[in-house]
């Protein structure tokens, strides 16, 4: 007999699995209306909105227009769009320069922007805990002429504009100086979190909710005509990561997602949703293996002899890499600079993959095979070293194995071992006992001073994962920061890059792209060709220029102003959004979101219940 | 009764303290500091280094460090967060009320629902719904967060249902109606995978403790006398069943506070779940302490509740 009750527990229990899967009401999905472009942001989280305290690329990107600066750069990072500046001067000894500001910017609580606020700003910037306090070190005066004119005195540089006029961002006086009356103050500065924010920029900071979103919306009186933003509000909404991220992006609930997709979540994108366009764009990332060569410190000594570091970075095929962890969306590195900064060098090429000179290099130099298939040195000690890797980014690990296995070929046995960054910084600072650690940079597009973290006296502040200590090698870099022309810097540059890719501190890996995906169905005019991307902390033309695809008519490119009024030398580079060369969708139709596999595993599970409810069932009928 | 709340108040008072020393020797055991981590910035200076730690008060002794923790908990001040260099009350009850807004919800109704399915799997102990509701509740059990979650969001991804956020960005609402509501719409799938994943623990563990009191001398002789199933099952074997479900619901109404990692990850909820998760990462001390603390008084609070109530229940406990 069969019990109802019975039966009714069944299919109760049954439903309450398949309850969730079986969407029963239909709601209404809250439509953001066309004017609003809304960003999910799925990296490292958001800090603070001080502009000169915070670490995150997502709180520079998001006040980039929020602030505005003295002179901003163009897409090939040459620092000649004018911005509060609409003219300057920098006199041909390269150690001073007079800038005019334009005198109807106001901020925006109504109150005028004046030279005092710049004079205030460049001091804050040269707060010991400012992050910006680096480039604005050579300094040595900066003065206010009147209202409207300032003029900066400093030592001899030709980086002066990149990277200090272009790189501090003008903050209201009267609002800071209740926070930070005292310019110099660090204590201050660090505590003030800069919200609610005050900026003259193209546009407003109007809402944030922590962990949740920051809301701009455009500022209508922004004194550049040209520069005021097409869309009436931008959202940055903040992911937990980017799985998540890409799901609100296939659900249409944001518009457009950063900073960097995965592959694997980019081809998806591009079999299945032809609405959605995806970026890839050479990045600011890119990936290394430090090698630690420090002459105090702990690791392996075999390391210091750069005989070794030569056959290793032979023993790697970082072309097979770049293809095998980033399925092509990376470059294979050779220089320190990534493809993407302005002083990349092209001469440098990838290391060959080349197992036999590799092993001929170390046959050469003494390193004998063992019997257990490890090299020992001549006053034997074997090559058999730890390779950490930051596990975060559980890709690397997979290429470290990767590694390790072409260096068995040669006789280093390497053992990978993934570790969070905190324990893996703490294994490095201040005692270098690590062997190498595999890790990444993001570096700024526009400057070169990311070779600053070889000179030998950033060992022991943290930011030497080498350990590198050479006399000429530190000259040089005075030198490149000291040239009077920026040819004299690239030159230097590439010197400098030349002798770290012959000794070797790091083996480098790859330079990663930026791939990011917006819904180019419903916006236009999204400014994506640039190092980094559309959505960066360096591109400050994309949240100006997006337009609504129903208003595209009205469109019009921030590039009209560029540098026409500025009397500097140097040639603009076009800001005109380009094609840029992405990579278009095939048009396939949408699939269903009920996959073969999903479909598979609900088909199984619902078998298994039914198939015991029907065995139990018949056994008590 | 008074006497034993005391006693029970009493050493939950001295379990307190103990997670205060434990939660600063704790994160301190970690490998690492959170000013090489932080500033990661090819441009970083030995001044910067030192202005910060001095700020943060790292380079004082532990010890000094320590008494500094101490007085400033009791005084409320717990301090500023290392990475979002605002004060920790700030960081954390924001996110803290966002999880007990998923959680509790999800908790309640998976206690129900749970706590009913584990009454009908036990009574009708053998059946083919004690059979389905058993299994069901293992396979629940055993499913792990992230991939129910992961599914939830791809069967629902075309249906218009919100798959992460806590409510939509860069719509104004016209009322707190349409506030909760869009709210409400945002919980459907974190809510549904919370629910189905925690409630197998509650059915499993209420069926086993009806079986135990099937097997009771009372429950015989009260069917014997000819006592109705209704009346027997929810006046008598119930009340006495619940005794070890009361100690997890305690258990999970205390971790509440504590968010959902999986969950508030794969649903991108604005939890406290991952602010901690990522303040371990970032070596947060001030952040984690606060974090530890919250948790672990409520924790605390909810089992000296749970004491009370089993007094209640059981008579017995007070006086063993």
């Amino acid at each position: 007999m069969l019990d109802r009750k019975s039966v009714f527990a069944a299919i109760l229990a049954a439903l309450l699995v398949f309850g969730g899967f079986i969407s029963v009401t239909k709601v209404t999905h809250a439509q953001s209306s066309a004017s609003t472009f809304i960003i999910g942001y799925g990296g490292t989280q958001f800090d603070t909105f001080n502009p000169f305290t915070t670490y995150t690329v997502v709180s520079t990107m998001t006040t980039l227009d929020v602030y505005d600066y003295l002179i901003r750069y163009n897409s090939t990072f040459s620092p000649t769009v004018p911005d509060l500046a609409y003219k300057w001067y920098v006199y041909p000894n390269q150690s001073a320069a007079i800038f005019y500001l334009v005198n109807n910017a106001t901020w925006s609580d109504g109150v005028p922007v004046t030279a005092q606020d710049v004079v205030y700003s460049y001091q804050v910037a040269n707060n010991s805990a400012s992050r910006l306090e680096p480039n604005v070190a050579v300094i040595t005066s900066v003065q206010a002429i009147g209202n409207y004119t300032v003029v900066f005195h400093f030592r001899p540089t030709a980086l002066f504009l990149i990277n200090t006029a272009a790189a501090v961002p003008i903050v209201p006086e009267h609002v800071w100086q209740k926070y930070v009356p005292n310019p110099s103050n660090s204590t201050q500065l660090s505590n003030y979190q800069d919200y609610p924010l005050v900026g003259s920029g193209p546009f407003t900071v109007t809402n944030y909710i922590q962990g949740q979103y920051i809301e701009l919306t455009a500022n209508p009186n922004y004194f550049y005509a040209s520069r005021v933003p097409h869309v009436q509000r931008i959202i940055v909404q903040f992911f937990k990561d980017t799985n998540s991220m890409v799901s609100a992006l296939e659900a249409g609930q944001i518009d457009a997602a950063a900073p960097t997709l995965l592959p694997v979540q980019a081809q998806q994108l591009m079999k299945d949703y032809p609405s959605i366009k995806v970026v890839a764009k050479p990045g600011e990332e890119f990936w290394y293996i430090a090698v630690n060569v420090y002459p105090a410190g702990h690791g392996n000594p075999t390391l210091k002899d750069v005989n070794v570091r030569h056959a290793l970075a032979y023993a790697m095929n970082t072309t097979e890499l770049a293809q095998v962890i980033w399925q092509g969306y990376a470059t294979p590195a050779g220089g320190l600079l990534p493809i993407g900064n302005a002083y990349y060098d092209p001469n440098l090429k990838p290391y060959p993959f080349n197992i036999t000179l590799a092993n001929e290099i170390l046959n050469q130099a003494g390193y004998k095979m063992g019997s257990n298939g490890v090299r020992v040195s001549p006053n034997g000690t074997p090559l058999s070293y730890t390779l950490y890797v930051v596990s975060n980014a559980p890709e690397e690990v997979q290429a470290a194995n990767i590694i390790a296995n072409w260096w068995k070929q040669i006789g280093v046995q390497a053992n990978v071992q993934a570790v969070d960054s905190g324990t893996l910084a703490s294994i490095i600072w201040p005692n270098f006992t690590q062997d190498f650690d595999l890790w990444d940079w993001f570096t700024s597009p526009a400057v070169p001073t990311l070779l600053s973290v070889f000179l030998s006296n950033q060992t022991e502040t943290g930011t030497s994962d080498s350990g590198y200590q050479n006399k000429s090698y530190d000259a040089l870099y005075g030198k490149m920061m000291t040239a009077t022309s920026i040819a004299q810097v690239k030159q230097y540059a590439w010197e400098l890059q030349s002798v770290l890719y012959n000794e070797l501190p790091y083996i480098n890996l790859y330079y990663v792209d930026s791939i990011e995906a917006y819904n180019s169905q419903l916006f236009t005019n999204v400014f994506t060709n640039m190092t980094g991307g559309a959505f960066s902390d360096v591109n400050w033309y994309t949240f100006i220029d997006i337009t609504p695809v129903t208003q595209t008519s009205s469109a019009s490119t921030t590039s009209s102003s560029t540098s026409s009024s500025s009397i500097s030398s140097g040639t603009t580079s076009s800001s005109t959004p380009q094609p840029s060369t992405s990579i278009v969708p095939p048009t396939t139709q949408p699939s269903s979101a009920l996959n073969p596999l999903t479909v598979g595993i609900a088909v199984v599970i619902v078998l298994v219940i039914a198939g015991v409810a029907a065995i139990l069932l018949r056994r008590r009928g | 009764m008074g006497r034993y709340i005391a006693k029970r108040g009493l050493s939950s008072l001295v379990t307190f303290f103990a997670t205060v020393v434990l939660t600063f020797v704790l994160f301190r055991l970690l490998p690492g500091n959170p000013i090489t981590l932080l500033f990661r910035n090819p441009l970083l200076t030995k001044s910067e280094i030192d202005t910060l730690s001095a700020q943060f008060g790292l380079n004082q002794p532990l010890y000094v460090q320590f008494f500094d923790y101490l007085r400033n908990v009791f005084l409320g001040n717990w301090g500023i967060s290392f990475y979002y260099r605002a004060p920790v009350t700030q960081v954390l009850f924001p996110a803290m009320i966002n999880s007990v807004v998923l959680l509790l919800p999800s908790t309640v109704l998976a206690i129900l629902l749970g706590v009913s399915l584990g009454i009908i799997s036990g009574w009708k102990r053998g059946s083919a719904s004690d059979v389905s509701i058993l299994s069901a509740s293992l396979i629940l059990y055993a499913l792990p967060t992230f991939w129910l979650g992961i599914l939830l969001i791809m069967l629902t991804i075309k249906t218009g249902i919100p798959v992460s956020g806590m409510m939509s960005v860069g719509v104004t609402f016209p009322n707190a109606f349409s506030y909760v509501a869009n709210v409400l719409e945002h919980m459907i799938l974190p809510m549904t995978t919370l629910t189905l994943v925690i409630l197998g623990q509650f059915a499993i563990i209420m069926r086993s403790s009806i079986l135990g009191e099937l097997t009771q001398d009372y429950v015989v002789a009260a069917y014997s006398k000819g006592m109705g199933t209704r009346r027997l099952l929810l006046k008598h074997i119930v009340p006495n069943a619940m005794l070890p479900t009361v100690t997890i619901i305690a258990i999970s109404i205390g971790t509440v506070v504590a968010g959902a990692v999986l969950t508030e990850t794969v649903f991108s909820w604005p939890g406290v779940g991952t602010l901690i998760y990522d303040s371990i990462s970032r070596r947060d001390y001030p952040v984690l302490q606060g974090a530890f603390l919250v948790v672990a008084l409520i924790v605390i609070l909810s089992n000296f509740v749970a004491d009370v109530v089993y007094s209640y229940l059981d008579p017995r406990v007070k006086y063993s």
